[in-house]
């Protein structure tokens, strides 16, 4: 297990070195520059600004210094806030996005699981039916299009929630942001589940558990939900990594300063390292939930041998 | 009386545009305590359907009819296998790499047997599965246990599923196929397994078999199967020695023995879409004669316990033909 641990990082090293070098070069194909706003500065203003940030090097120099500096750990200056490093803004948006995606996968994880075991229970009943008719209308509707809605619903029509504003240790202002984000997740995993506990039902050993007069309970709980998990599992690591790309709007929806705003304000502005450093926090998150998707694989299926 | 006895069981599947699928049509079988029953017959007979059927594990569309009765209760009736299946009457099934959880230790698959059936703690449960497993000659029981299925070879795994049926004791053992999946050596080592139960345990094992050295190293009485009827049933060595229905010689005369090439039965069994009227039997027999095509032979005994279904028993002159 360790050297497996180990075999991926180690792996993970080129994956994010092509990362870098891509987004860099995109993000540099990007027309327009950090400077250049509504009012055109100054030539020497602009010129010495160009000066402290190195963008008068030619590129392959920035590339270098910059591949330099992230490998010690440095993200670099952001362009816009001054007074900031990458590291720091990353530093301040991460409790609020790691917040609303864990709350989110949890809660679309477990309630998506639950649905799905109780379709599978009830299958081709009505209760299946219209779990399934939900999690299609579920699947459809984008978080974008959720959270407008919930805010014009919960919060301006019936007052139940605030729409947004964000204040440490509060928890009012995440429920919406979570709920949107979490729903087509829920419900993409309810199918999921469903789907894959109705094959693993139709597997010998479940003969086997009926024919030892196992009640339905233990069967579906015991002896199908397990394998049903693997799927789901494996869609779920990924997914994790994902709802980054999905809190970035619904973070600009509700006006919570996470990652994803940071991501948004960057791209607009031409931020150039704290766009860099977003992408690059999510290729080591997506790297990190793979990883943690197979030792779970490891853990759950006693034929990977995690006692080999 | 009969331990269970079948009488007139149907099975039938909804098939394309409103057909039906007859896949048991009218069975008749009844087995006695202590004694073992082999069903044999060609693929798609339906052999495994009439267990499955007394097993209660058909499919929710197979559409069931007859009477099935256990220990005096009518199963297809009051639906009551509860209480029964698995722990009153026991199944083993063909392919022992794929017929255990993986994901579970053997001691968890057997353990919830006793724990559901006989209400037993983990502990007592966790001894009597040890023991179990010992009468089955599983090597190191108290520590074979507590491995994962993949850890067996295929005739340790069916050892354990053996042991795992045997748990609460059941009146009934079915084994379908049981050894048909495995090689010749480990298939005789189950054999004998098998013939060590049937004495120690004193229980009715229906074994389900195409192979009739099985049927004549362990059955008391066989019954031959034919689109989905019996068709002959009656004490081994009289069935063996003098086989009534035609279906039964050509069985026989199919047999691989060492001095004689394969005859194997021309034609191909019926599907269950489109029997045959009359004689299911009778486009493939060798002795079709007029009545055969219009009507459905009914069963008659030729000696005691011996009974097969066809219409040469009622016409002399035919059989002596
Ligand atoms: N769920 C089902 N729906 C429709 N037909 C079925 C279904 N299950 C089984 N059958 C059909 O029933 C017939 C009898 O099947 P069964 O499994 O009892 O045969 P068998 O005698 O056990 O054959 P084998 O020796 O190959 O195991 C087959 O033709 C099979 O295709
Ligand atoms: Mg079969």
């Amino acid at each position: 297990m360790l050297s497996l641990i180990l075999r991926r990082l180690l792996q993970a090293i080129p994956t994010l070195f092509l990362l870098i070098t891509i987004s860099f070069a995109m993000v540099r194909a990007a027309p327009g520059g950090p400077f250049s706003t509504e009012r055109a500065l100054p030539p020497e203003v602009e010129r010495a600004l160009q000066a402290r940030y190195h963008l008068d090097e030619p590129l392959p120099q920035q590339y270098l210094r910059y591949l330099g500096s992230v490998v010690r750990g440095d993200l670099g200056p952001s362009f816009r806030y001054e007074e900031y490093s990458v590291n720091d803004l990353i530093a301040q948006g991460i409790p609020v996005t790691a917040r609303l995606g864990l709350f989110a996968m949890a809660l679309a994880l477990l309630v998506g699981i639950g649905l799905g075991i109780a379709a599978a229970w009830w299958h081709h009943s009505t209760v299946d039916r219209l779990f399934m008719l939900a999690a299609v209308t579920g699947i459809s509707v984008p978080s974008f299009v959720l959270a407008p809605l919930f805010i014009l619903l919960f919060a301006v029509l019936w007052h139940w929630l605030p729409a947004g504003g964000y204040a440490p240790g509060t928890i009012a202002p995440m429920v919406l942001p979570v709920l949107a984000l979490a729903l087509p997740q829920m419900a993409y995993i309810a199918r999921l589940t469903r789907g894959a506990m109705l094959e693993v039902l139709r597997s010998p050993f479940i003969r086997t558990a009926r024919a030892k007069g196992l009640g339905m309970r233990l069967i579906l709980l015991r002896h199908a939900l397990r394998p049903a998990l693997i799927p789901v599992l494996s869609y779920a690591g990924p997914a994790l990594a994902g709802l980054l790309s999905g809190s970035v709007v619904v973070e600009q929806i509700f006006g919570l300063p996470g990652i994803g705003r940071f991501f948004i304000q960057g791209a607009l502005n031409r931020d150039y390292t704290l766009v860099m450093g977003v992408t690059i926090l999510a290729g080591v998150v997506i790297i990190l939930m793979n990883l943690l998707v197979d030792l779970a694989y490891m853990a759950l299926d006693p034929r990977l041998g995690a006692r080999g | 009386m009969a331990l269970l006895s079948i009488e007139g069981l149907r099975v039938t599947y909804p098939g394309m545009q409103g057909s039906l699928l007859h896949v048991v049509n009218g069975v008749d079988l009844e087995l006695y305590a202590g004694e073992v029953c082999a069903v044999v017959g060609e693929s798609g007979s339906g052999k495994s359907q009439t267990a499955m059927a007394a097993m209660g594990l058909l499919d929710e569309q197979a559409q069931v009819s007859g009477v099935i009765r256990f220990q005096g209760n009518d199963l297809v009736a009051s639906k009551a296998w509860h209480g029964v299946r698995g722990s009153r009457i026991a199944m083993v099934f063909q392919d022992p790499m794929s017929a255990l959880n993986p994901y579970l230790t053997i001691e968890r698959q057997m353990t919830e047997v006793l724990m559901v059936h006989k209400g037993c703690s983990r502990l007592d449960a966790r001894d009597r599965a040890i023991k179990e497993l010992n009468h089955m000659r599983i090597p190191d029981a108290a520590r074979s246990i507590m491995r994962y299925p993949h850890e067996f070879s295929g005739g340790m795994r069916q050892r354990v599923l053996l042991a795992m049926a045997l748990l609460c004791e059941p009146d009934l053992l079915i084994a379908d196929e049981a050894t048909a999946a495995l090689d010749v050596t480990v298939q005789a080592q189950i054999l004998q397994l098998l013939k060590e139960v049937r004495d120690s345990h004193h229980m009715s094992i229906w074994i389900i078999t195409h192979d009739l050295g099985v049927v004549a190293a362990l059955g008391d009485r066989v019954a031959v199967m034919y689109a989905g009827r019996i068709v002959e049933t009656g004490p081994v060595q009289e069935v063996f020695d003098q086989p009534a229905h035609p279906y039964t010689q050509a069985l026989l005369e199919a047999m691989p023995r060492d001095d004689q090439p394969l005859r194997p039965i021309r034609g191909q069994p019926p599907s269950p879409a489109a029997i045959p009227p009359g004689c299911p039997f009778h486009p493939r027999c060798p002795r079709c004669f007029d009545p055969c095509d219009k009507e459905m032979p009914r069963g008659m005994s030729l000696s005691g316990e011996h009974k097969a279904a066809c219409h040469l028993l009622s016409h002399p002159q035919e059989l002596a033909s």
